[in-house]
Parts: structure tokens; C-alpha cells; sequence
């Protein structure tokens, strides 16, 4: 039964969404639940209220007091998002302009490839008290930070995206004549879509990690702020509702940004 | 609309007669830099006419289809198709590739349809042509499914209809069956024979296989290994419709022979193996 299932051709549509019975959304549940539950027993019985680590449910209690609060949500909250928001779509135009350009020009590519192969081995973030001295404080250094540290993921696998084009693909847009904009709107897009998806997850998720880092290092506001302030405190409960709720909001965002992109993704289908 | 019953007497508006010169390609060359893919070929194909070039890997069989496809663009020589200098791709010119080209991000049906979209044809138009051409190669119920939900003879199948949809007086096929099973080869090869026929298309048809080219084509042109050339023509007079006992026949079974005598020549040749 199971070889026939694996070697089934697509057409066919056989339920593979299944393992040991149980579908993978269930699967998921029962993995974040058992981590959360070792969490909690630990923080309650191991270690016994000590400030290295709090329980799951005093953490999500004081995540859900922070989040009616506010100071919290003003100066702290909105402020990230907002800087998350900016950094990410900024960093997507820009690498996708840029993977475009790096196809269609191969002097393009040829000048920017070593600099993409090179970049995540750069301290980037040891340039943003420089930034500070430059641009201040603001949402500025903040937002150069993220969206230079997300985009370059956009870019390296929008690039590859173009390039994935099927060399008898790219002939039959050239017999049936294809108009320049059909052909990127009708081949070369959707070609690259999955790729520009994958990059462009990657990308969000780096946006938040570069807008938390940098509110880290040196910040007066954001999230990042609320916990390097917690833990330089001792305040352990504020300092773990902090990474909770940085934690929820980011797999709730990517959940969602994921569900979307299934849709337009047809290497997924 | 497309002629797709059984008159084969008719033919679609502006196409050329038959006994006409449909192509004609006059000493065409073609290098890669330092390699020379193709000698000076002539090439001339009737109207209506089925004519297959056999040739050893490499010998440039599929850049003189390109080329007369106007997807590349000779170092010397001219091609002419329907009266008229090749100056790129025709509109009435459809190309089948041996990987079966299909988008997988489009359902079949958007697939048989994407030449006339490209033409701008309207929506509602092009996809209920290209639902009728899917009845014709016999895909009409896996219209909204996508490439890889298919068998590789499906997805032949789907590019063989993609190809009619322009109604083409000339189609290229390029191996078409060349990745598929010997019994899916053979059918596929009678299907794609018995649409050509209805839609009087000429067809330039490149294979590997003597066997397939005997069974299918009016005149089999065997080429030398690289550079290309034409070094032998033969004129097939069998019965038509074609039928796999075709093969058994004596006149077949000397073609056969005869391609393959020249052929294992220029296959040594171009392998490195003395004659």
C-alpha cells in the first residue's frame, strides 16, 4: 500500500498529507505544546522561580498585560512594526530590482555577485553606532540596518528565480513572439514567483531579527529596546513577555504570510 | 476555427498549394564560435509535405529547425517560408520541443492556449479553442490540471495541442518523442500524423529514430556528422495512411537499410570511431 502511494503518479491526487494517522497541522500543535509544557514544568518544578527562566503562563500573562498597555504599545510595539513594515518592503523592492537587473544585465551580475556571496559574513550590525552617529537615533539607522541585512536574500534568490527559466521555455515565448512585457509578465515572473516568495519569507523574517538587534544595541524605543532594558534589570518576566510576544506575533506573521504565498507558489501545488 | 474533420482536401486560408515550395533554405551556415554546427544547407519542403532529417548527435539538426523556426539567425544563407525571406519567428509557424515546454505554473488548458494569448486573442476565445484542440489529442477531462499531474505522452500531447491552436501551415518538431516509451512513441506519432494530415501543415521533423522517420515521413533527408550537411535524400512512396505494418514493406525495409548504411558512417565519425 505504501510503496503503490509513493510511486502513484500526480494525477491521481492521492491523501499524502497524513503521517502516523494524524494530518500535519495536528502533528505541529503537539510538538509546540510538548515544548511549551517542558518550559513550563521546568521554570515551575527545576528550577523553582529563579530569574534564569520564567513559566510559559506567567510570561504569556504578562505579554497580555503589555499588550493593553499604552506606553508598551506606542513606544515600544508600533514602533517595531512600523520598523519591520518599512524595512521589509523596502528591502523587497529593492532585491527585486536588483535579481532583475542582475539577469537582464550579466554586467550587473557579474558586479554584484561576489559582494551577495560575501555579505552575511560581514558584521553589518557593527556598523549601526556608526549609522547613530550619522542619522541619530531615529527610525533611520534602524531601517538602512534592516532593510540592507533583508534584502540581499530577496535579491540572491530573486536572481536565481530569473534565471530558472527552461531554456525550451524561453524559445517557445520566443516562437509564439511574446511582446518584451509579455514575456516578463506572462514567463518570466511566474517562472521566478517561487523563488521571490522564498526569498521574500526570509527576508521578513531577517527584517524582524535586524529591527530587534538593532533596537538591542543602541535604542531609545521598540521592542528590542523593552528587553535589552528588561534584562539589563533583572526583570526577568518583562524581559521573557517581551521575546513571548516577539515570538507570537512573528510565527502568527509568517503563518499568515506563508498561507498566502502557498496560493501563488506553484512548485508548492 | 480549425479544420479538424476529416476533409483533407481543404486547406487553411494562405496556405500555400501543394507542390509548392513551402521552405526554401539555400546554403545556410551556422558556427558556435570555433564550432561549425552547420555546412552550407539546402533545405526545400513542399507544401503539405512530411519530411524528417536524420543525422548523428551534434551534426546540427536542431539549429537548422531553429533556424528555419526563426529562432536563430544564420551566418550565411537564406531561409524562406511561404514566398516570404525568414526575418524571425512566423505567426503560422509552430515549434514542438522534445521536453514538451509546458509552463507548470499554468493549467494545460492555459498552456494549450498561451500561443494566442500571446497573439492577444480574447480570453473567453483562445480558451474555448484551446478546450476543443484539448478533445482532439484526447485531454478534454484534464483541462484544469496542472503539467505535473501528467505522463510525459500527456504532456507531449499538450504541446502537440499547443501547436494546432495557431492553425500553422508549418510545424518543427524537434524529437518531439524522443523522452518517451517505445508503445507512447508510436502512438503519439500516428496521432501527431493524423492532425497534420487534417490541418495540411508541412512538417519538418527531426528524429533519432530511422524507423520513426520511414514510418512517417514523404522524404527522409540524412545529414553528415559536424558540420552538418545534407548527403542523402529519400523519396518515400508508400501508402498512406500509414500503419505500424508499414515498416514490413520491402520499399520501407530498403529505406531502412539505406539511411542507416549512410547514417552508421557519419555515427562513427562523429563518435571518434574509425571508419
Amino acid at each position: 500500500m505504501r510503496a503503490g502511494r509513493r510511486g502513484a503518479p500526480g494525477y491521481l491526487r492521492l491523501d499524502r498529507s497524513r503521517a502516523g494517522g494524524l494530518p500535519a497541522w495536528a502533528w505541529r500543535t503537539i510538538i509546540v505544546a510538548a515544548a511549551l509544557g517542558a518550559v513550563e514544568l521546568t521554570a515551575r518544578f527545576a528550577l523553582d522561580g529563579s530569574y534564569e527562566l520564567v513559566p510559559i503562563t506567567t510570561m504569556a500573562e504578562r505579554a497580555a498585560e503589555l499588550l493593553v498597555d499604552p506606553g508598551f504599545l506606542t513606544q515600544h510595539l508600533l514602533w517595531s512594526s512600523v520598523s519591520v513594515l518599512v524595512s521589509f518592503t523596502a528591502a523587497a523592492v529593492i532585491g527585486i530590482a536588483l535579481g532583475y537587473l542582475m539577469h537582464g544585465h550579466p554586467w550587473w551580475n557579474r558586479a554584484l555577485r561576489p559582494y551577495l556571496s560575501v555579505f552575511y559574513a560581514v558584521p553589518i550590525f557593527a556598523l549601526y553606532p556608526l549609522l547613530v552617529v550619522v542619522f541619530g537615533t531615529g527610525l533611520m539607522p534602524i531601517l538602512l540596518i534592516a532593510t540592507a541585512f533583508s534584502a540581499v536574500v530577496v535579491t540572491t534568490h530573486a536572481s536565481l528565480g530569473f534565471a530558472s527559466v527552461p531554456q525550451n521555455v524561453d524559445k517557445l515565448a520566443t516562437a509564439v513572439r511574446t511582446s518584451r512585457s509579455q514575456y516578463v509578465r506572462l514567463v518570466l515572473f511566474p517562472a521566478a514567483l517561487p523563488d521571490i516568495i522564498a526569498g521574500a519569507r526570509l527576508g521578513f523574517a531577517y527584517s524582524i531579527t535586524a529591527v530587534l538587534a538593532s533596537e538591542f544595541i543602541l535604542s531609545t524605543r521598540g521592542v528590542g529596546h523593552f528587553i535589552s532594558t528588561a534584562y539589563a534589570g533583572f526583570m526577568s518576566v518583562d524581559m521573557y513577555a517581551g521575546i513571548f510576544l516577539v515570538a507570537a506575533f512573528s510565527l502568527v506573521l509568517i503563518a499568515v504570510v506563508d498561507r498566502a504565498a502557498a496560493h501563488l507558489d506553484w512548485r508548492r501545488r | 476555427m480549425m479544420n479538424t474533420d476529416a476533409d483533407t482536401t481543404s486547406r487553411p486560408a494562405g496556405a500555400a498549394p501543394p507542390g509548392a515550395a513551402h521552405v526554401e533554405a539555400t546554403g545556410v551556415v551556422r558556427a558556435f564560435g570555433p564550432v561549425q554546427a552547420l555546412g552550407a544547407v539546402d533545405l526545400r519542403l513542399q507544401a503539405g509535405e512530411f519530411v524528417s532529417v536524420v543525422g548523428p548527435s551534434g551534426c546540427g539538426k536542431s539549429t537548422l529547425l531553429e533556424i528555419v523556426g526563426g529562432l536563430q539567425v544564420p551566418d550565411a544563407g537564406t531561409v524562406e517560408v511561404g514566398g516570404e525571406k525568414l526575418a524571425g519567428p512566423r505567426e503560422r509557424t509552430a515549434i514542438v520541443f522534445q521536453d514538451s515546454a509546458c509552463l507548470p505554473w499554468r493549467t494545460v488548458l492555459d498552456n494549450v492556449a498561451f500561443p494566442l494569448e500571446a497573439a492577444r486573442v480574447p480570453r473567453k476565445e483562445r480558451r474555448a479553442r484551446a478546450q476543443e484542440l484539448l478533445g482532439v489529442v484526447g485531454l478534454a477531462e484534464f483541462a484544469g490540471h496542472h503539467p505535473h499531474q501528467l505522463s510525459g505522452g500527456m504532456r507531449q500531447r499538450v504541446a502537440i495541442a499547443r501547436a494546432l491552436i495557431t492553425e500553422p501551415d508549418l510545424i518543427l518538431a524537434d524529437e518531439p518523442f524522443g523522452a518517451l516509451d517505445e508503445q507512447t512513441r508510436i502512438l503519439m506519432a500516428f496521432e501527431l500524423l493524423a492532425v497534420v494530415e487534417r490541418l495540411s501543415a508541412s512538417v519538418l521533423f527531426i528524429t533519432h529514430s530511422i524507423q520513426e522517420a520511414v514510418l512517417l515521413s514523404d522524404r527522409v533527408l540524412v545529414m553528415s556528422a559536424r558540420p552538418g550537411r545534407i548527403l542523402d535524400e529519400i523519396v518515400l512512396d508508400l501508402p498512406r495512411p500509414r500503419a505500424q505494418n508499414t515498416l514490413a514493406l520491402p520499399e520501407a525495409a530498403a529505406a531502412v537499410d539505406r539511411i542507416w548504411t549512410t547514417l552508421r558512417t557519419e555515427a562513427s565519425a562523429s563518435m571518434g570511431v574509425p571508419r
